[in-house]
């Protein structure tokens, strides 16, 4: 990719990236006028591991954390493992991304496959993972 | 980015994609990138770089599926709720 693209790439991504923390931030996905709603839950009827990502965003902006946590306990890791890969893309930090590890994706499929299970389940410790 | 095929350096597994489709959006493609990265970091592993490379596209398609979709249905919903969006503008008002 020529430089000067990615350039453009990388300002367009920042512009949308601050239009979408505003918008997270200003409406609560809660209210469900403005945001679209999860498609697996509204036509599966099932809860997928994204579900509540919404929400918790809004929550985070807002500093919830136990609310961010209760829509969806995943964002707080993913958001880690995100800005790990990025400190060590960037070289800020030392050490290797923990996405380059050989088992990561298997990882992941595994965590996710998990959490969507475990979500949908009505038995009382697992209700407080559904969004 | 364009890596020579011959050199033995691994293909991007587009693992960032794959965790945003998967806990920031709504898993269906995010599924298939996740398997498609595992492949790519197989088949480097087990030194079939041509194979990690075409996981690698494949991979890199369904993350691009996920994201294109996403932002359709974004369009598509403000097209459709416009209106209500606007009430919700004018009603929120607090920032």
């Amino acid at each position: 990719m020529r430089v000067a693209t990615k350039k453009t790439l990388l300002v367009g991504l920042g512009v949308l990236s601050i239009g979408a923390i505003l918008l997270y931030f200003s409406f609560n996905p809660e209210n469900g006028l403005l945001f679209p709603k999860c498609p697996i839950h509204e036509y599966l009827g099932i809860y997928c591991s994204g579900c509540g990502s919404q929400r918790a965003i809004h929550d985070l902006l807002h500093l919830r954390i136990g609310d961010a946590v209760s829509h969806n306990i995943l964002i707080l890791p993913a958001l880690f493992v995100l800005a790990q890969h990025f400190l060590v893309k960037f070289g800020i930090l030392n050490g290797k991304s923990l996405l380059n590890y050989r088992y990561a994706p298997l990882v992941l499929l595994a965590i996710v496959l998990l959490y969507m299970v475990l979500r949908n389940l009505k038995a009382e410790p697992f209700a407080y993972l559904a969004p | 980015m364009e890596n020579n095929q011959n050199m033995p350096a691994k293909p991007n597994n587009y693992m960032v994609l794959a965790i945003l489709s998967t806990i920031f959006c709504c898993i269906a493609t995010g599924i298939a990138s996740i398997i498609y990265a595992s492949k790519v970091n197989e088949c480097y592993a087990r030194g079939e770089y041509e194979e990690a490379e075409k996981a690698s596209k494949n991979a890199k398609m369904w993350a691009f599926i996920g994201i294109g979709v996403s932002a359709l249905v974004w369009i598509i919903y403000i097209a459709f709720f416009g209106f209500a969006f606007l009430g919700a503008l004018s009603n929120a008002g607090s920032y």
